[in-house]
């Protein structure tokens, strides 16, 4: 569960200090998912990292299961637009690096990681450098090494945004399965109109700069079979456009 | 496939050769003066000296080349690592770094020697110094240009500090410092020549400058063929590692 109250941050760039969020509360109930959604430069990744413990903000407070977090979290799980994975790591060394640096042994690494991998397709691949991968393959590791250290709450920021259309729908369902089926508690943040309502059971959406919310929306419909197909969907993403300005014809 | 790459180094290395023997040749016979033998005389001189006398000079030369490469780098790439990083730490030495690199360290020769002695540790130390700039100013760089959300991606695994250095910074560097070490192998060689060129009898530069105040220049153009293999030898040692330490940049 996160929980979060009247967060505000304050960059202190030289003699013009840039506020970067102001006053964002919301709560967020174990399991569920939120996209949230702006112009860019509103904030939405420094909300994020805030949330991942990386960044401390200049008022308010993160709560996460009842408690305030002191730095990243075990249970916390970040996955980054392009830069995730190192290049000079094989996809097998890319995706044990959590259980690494928590200091797993090499025999328990083989056990949890392998039975990822091969889950997620990428078992042929395991000695391959990510040069040697397609973008979607490479996102993939990325999420194989954040399921490794089986964490509550995934935090995704624009994972997909680097991908083509095609592979980005299917990972989008990919990343729908694993939410489902690991239970996880889900925030992503993606400037993909459709994305944020595909994936968010609420959606956030936030103002120009300084970041706050400017609506949270329901939306119940998230992840009904063929939800991209119905009504409810093309509705609700012309809501989503109407309320971030964008001009329709 | 594994040896077919080293193949084509050893064919590449052998044409290249060839090609500057021919110059050369032709450049020998159009000066048409002892002081520039011809590639047959000087190789001939090279190889018939090489087990008696040549081999010892050429032995302590990489000697000394490599122990003070090896030294330089030791204490140049943790410190550059750091200062690129921890920007209190480099607030205070940079300026120390940038008034002291461009200095042409070689004109405090005279006062190593008179420190230290006659002996390998004050050509050592020289070459090393001058090396330890090369090395620290390129790691420093890179280290800095390590980006942001490459730690930030670290961090949000929890990793401690130690552990962003050792998985993330040290190697993203290692093609950077591995280019710094090539480009610091040369400076480290011309280096040697002039601190071997005073005060010794050992080691290749001796070897040239004895032979050309004999005027013996077949002999002396061996102990310049001598050097040449001499940083072959290590350009080649460093590229095998950069094979074997730095794959992914050749996906």
């Amino acid at each position: 569960m996160i929980n979060t109250y009247e967060l505000s941050l304050t960059y202190n760039q030289a003699e013009n200090p840039v506020d970067a969020l102001r006053d964002v509360t919301f709560d967020l109930a174990e399991g569920e998912s939120m996209s949230i959604i702006g112009p860019s430069g509103c904030g939405k990744s420094t909300l994020l990292f805030i949330i991942a413990g990386l960044l401390q903000p200049t008022s308010g407070r993160v709560v996460i299961d009842g408690s305030e977090p002191e730095g990243p979290g075990a249970e916390t799980a970040l996955i980054l637009q392009d830069y995730g994975l190192f290049p000079w790591k094989t996809v097998f060394e890319n995706a044990c690096l959590g259980l690494k640096v928590k200091g797993y042994k090499r025999k328990d690494l083989q056990e949890i990681v392998i039975p990822i991998l091969q889950k997620l397709g990428l078992a042929e691949f395991m000695y391959s450098y990510p040069a040697q991968l397609s973008g979607g393959q490479r996102q993939r590791v990325a999420i194989a090494r954040s399921l490794a250290l089986k964490p509550k709450i995934l935090l995704m920021d624009e994972p997909l945004s680097s991908l083509d259309a095609l592979t980005r729908e299917t990972l989008q369902h990919f990343i729908l399965d694993i939410w489902r089926e690991h239970k996880l508690t889900l925030v992503l943040v993606t400037h993909s109109i459709e994305e944020a309502v595909f994936l968010g059971q609420k959606i956030c959406v936030m103002s120009d700069r300084p970041g706050m919310i400017k609506e949270m929306i329901e939306n119940p419909m998230m992840g009904c079979p063929g939800f991209r197909k119905k009504q409810q969907f093309h509705e609700m993403c012309s809501r989503l456009r109407s309320l971030l300005g964008v001009e329709q014809q | 496939m594994k040896n077919n790459p080293f193949w084509k180094k050893t064919l590449e290395i052998f044409a290249a050769t060839i090609v500057i023997m021919v110059f050369w040749y032709l450049l020998a016979i159009y000066v048409k003066n002892n002081i520039l033998p011809t590639p047959q005389e000087a190789m001939k001189e090279f190889f018939m000296i090489f087990h008696g006398t040549l081999w010892e000079h050429f032995y302590i030369s990489a000697y000394r080349v490599v122990v003070s490469i090896i030294a330089a780098m030791l204490l140049a790439v943790p410190l550059g690592l750091l200062l690129g990083r921890e920007e209190q730490l480099d607030r205070y030495i940079a300026p120390v770094v940038y008034l002291v690199y461009p200095i042409p360290k070689i004109v405090f020769l005279p006062v190593v020697f008179l420190l230290m002695g006659l002996g390998n540790l004050p050509k050592i130390f020289m070459i090393g110094l001058i090396v330890f700039f090369q090395i620290l100013v390129t790691t420093r760089d890179a280290s800095k240009g390590v980006p942001v959300q490459n730690i930030h991606s670290m961090t949000s695994l929890g990793a401690r500090k130690r552990q962003i250095y050792y998985h993330v910074v040290w190697p993203a560097c290692l093609p950077k410092i591995l280019t710094s070490l090539r480009i610091s192998l040369g400076t480290a060689i011309a280096v040697l020549f002039f601190v071997e060129s005073f005060a010794t009898t050992e080691g290749l530069g001796y070897f040239i400058m004895d032979a050309w105040s004999m005027a013996a220049y077949s002999q002396m153009f061996a102990g310049i063929i001598g050097m040449s293999f001499l940083g072959l030898i290590l350009y080649i040692v460093l590229d095998i590692i950069e094979a074997k330490w730095c794959r992914w940049q050749y996906l």
